[in-house]
């Protein structure tokens, strides 16, 4: 039976890991591009969990029917963050003006939640809500799994996205050499704002399918921001399929981890585990460079 | 204006409060290949990013068929058929050699015809061909060469600024990428601007030259005066 929790465990980790993958995964596509750390990712998936909210609680629709608008939305509002603030903020010599401006972003983006929603937690039912399957004498939430195929759905499409079109190959000429992109003729401000706009769809397409089991709240993107962030680092900044399996890892960890040592020790296992991964991979770097 | 093709007047450029370059004036007819030579920091590639849009002129202008164009915007040129093949090649290393010719195709007329212009380069550079599935990034500096070469001619180029091209390369893979530029040159009418710190190599491939020393353009010429040059034979020509 102890196998039996463990799996089930594993099984729960992929589905939460898909949304840290797909986090990660935003994170990444704006560093690579833009060589900016985006520290207010965690906010927009609460922003567009909001958003999902809001078009349960007022139209009715749900969370999963909502993912196309959410995304729309949430892509426009990217956008506009990028070429009105992002844009303006970046200095040729070093970046921590960005990075500031992400930060404070985030928490402005929290606090306006704040003001509007108060700290409630605030729900959208799916149809699929409490509906449970059960294979093998594993019981698996029906949200979280239709979730997690949409998750894949969405991971495979931003692959095919970059790799076949033409946005996507400008998207992946800018991020590898900007000079060469803009002597080819690149609209690199053009690439940088959807970039940032994908990215923050990305997060919504996440927010929306979290929406489905999960609730909302202002500092909600805290705890997936830092996710997000634990993910890159474990896969690589800048490397998509790294970010795909750390979150995959990550999700894991913390449901396994919640079932050997009690759920109220997740994070510490999860930190401990990160905080280790950075030291073994400084070693390791430092070793290669001999 | 005495009315030629491309004629560049008294540029200044400046990065910040440092001026880099002072006045310089130059032309280059149709079907010309201009060489800019100069030591290194002489301002070169800065003239050469001016007259791209990849740099903003302080004061001066650059006068293309007629048209004036604004400096800083990099894409406004290459519309112009303005196309510059930076230092450094500046590849995109782990797209593949196909993938990086494509993206060169930026205007709609180089896009409709960007089958028959990846044909021709594959004619040139047989060994692209060979090579198209492979990243650029692991390609030997002198494939790199003609990659980049090849991508700036997918714009469909009018005047090719080319800087420093046989950076780290051997020698018989410089005169071959030269050698094809020449012959597109004087075929297609094709206006190249050549920035070369390889001086005889440069004013071998060049119709005229003018050395750029500190910012300042101090010599101008046809080839053969150049070469002639005592100055020149001097400084540069190690003689
Ligand atoms: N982005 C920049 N910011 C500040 N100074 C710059 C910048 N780019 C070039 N410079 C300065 O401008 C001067 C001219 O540089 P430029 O690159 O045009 O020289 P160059 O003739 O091409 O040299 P090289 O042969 O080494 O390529 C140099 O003193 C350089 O330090
Ligand atoms: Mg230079």
């Amino acid at each position: 039976m102890i196998s039996g929790f463990l799996i089930q465990a594993i099984i729960n980790g992929i589905m939460v890991g898909g949304i840290y993958a797909l986090v990660g995964m935003s994170l990444n596509m704006i560093f690579g591009v833009m060589k900016i750390v985006n520290f207010c990712q965690g906010e927009m998936l609460m922003v567009s969990m909001y958003v999902t909210y809001l078009l349960y609680e007022y139209l009715g629709l749900d969370p999963f029917i909502a993912i196309p608008i959410v995304a729309v939305v949430m892509f426009l509002f990217g956008a506009l963050i990028q070429t009105t603030l992002i844009t303006r903020s970046i200095k040729e010599d070093g970046d921590q003006n960005v990075l500031f401006l992400t930060c404070c972003l985030g928490i402005f983006l929290s606090n306006v939640a704040l003001m509007l929603f108060t700290s409630d937690y605030k729900t959208a039912d799916s149809m699929f809500a409490n509906q449970v399957v059960t294979v093998a004498g594993m019981n698996i939430s029906v949200p979280r799994l239709v979730g997690f195929f949409i998750l894949c759905v969405a991971t495979a499409l931003v692959f095919l996205m970059l790799k076949y079109t033409k946005l996507g190959k400008h998207i992946r000429a800018t991020s590898q050499n900007a000079i060469g992109a803009q002597v080819t003729g690149i609209k690199t401000k053009v690439v940088y704002a959807y970039t940032y706009g994908i990215g923050a769809a990305i997060a919504g397409i996440a927010g929306a399918c979290l929406m489905s089991y999960y609730y909302v709240f202002p500092s909600v993107g805290n705890t997936y921001g830092t996710r997000s962030f634990i993910v890159v680092t474990m896969g690589g900044l800048g490397s998509t399929i790294g970010a795909c399996l750390g979150g995959l890892g990550l999700g894991v960890m913390e449901t396994v981890g919640s079932t050997l040592v009690g759920a109220a020790f997740k994070d510490t296992l999860v930190f401990l585990v990160f905080i280790l991964i950075l030291v073994l991979k400084e070693n390791i770097n430092r070793k290669k460079r001999g | 204006m005495s009315g030629h093709y491309l004629e560049v007047d008294k540029i200044n450029v400046k990065y910040g409060d440092i001026q880099v370059l002072w006045d310089a004036s130059f032309y280059a007819d149709k079907g010309e290949i201009v060489a800019l030579v100069g030591s290194n920091g002489a301002g070169k590639s800065t003239t050469v990013k001016a007259v791209s849009g990849l740099v903003k002129i302080s004061s001066g202008s650059v006068v293309f068929d007629g048209q004036h164009l604004e400096g800083g915007n990099c894409r406004k040129f290459i519309d112009h058929g303005i196309i510059l093949c930076p230092e450094g090649r500046q590849l995109f290393p782990n797209m593949t050699v196909y993938e990086n010719l494509e993206t060169g195709a930026c205007s709609k007329e180089a896009e409709a015809k960007k089958k028959e212009t990846i044909a021709d380069i594959f004619k040139w550079f047989p060994k692209l061909e060979e090579r198209k599935n492979q990243m650029a990034g692991t390609l030997s500096g002198g494939e790199q060469q003609m990659v980049a070469f090849s991508r700036s001619m997918m714009g469909l180029p009018k005047v090719l600024l080319m800087d420093e091209p046989s950076l780290g390369l051997a020698p018989n893979i410089v005169d071959d990428i030269f050698r094809i530029a020449k012959k597109i040159a004087k075929e297609n009418g094709l206006t190249i601007i050549v920035v070369e710190q390889d001086v005889r190599k440069a004013l071998k491939f060049a119709d005229r030259g003018y050395v750029l020393e500190n910012g300042v353009i101090s010599i101008s010429g046809t080839s053969d005066e150049l070469m002639g040059n005592e100055e020149i034979k001097k400084a540069y020509l190690g003689f």
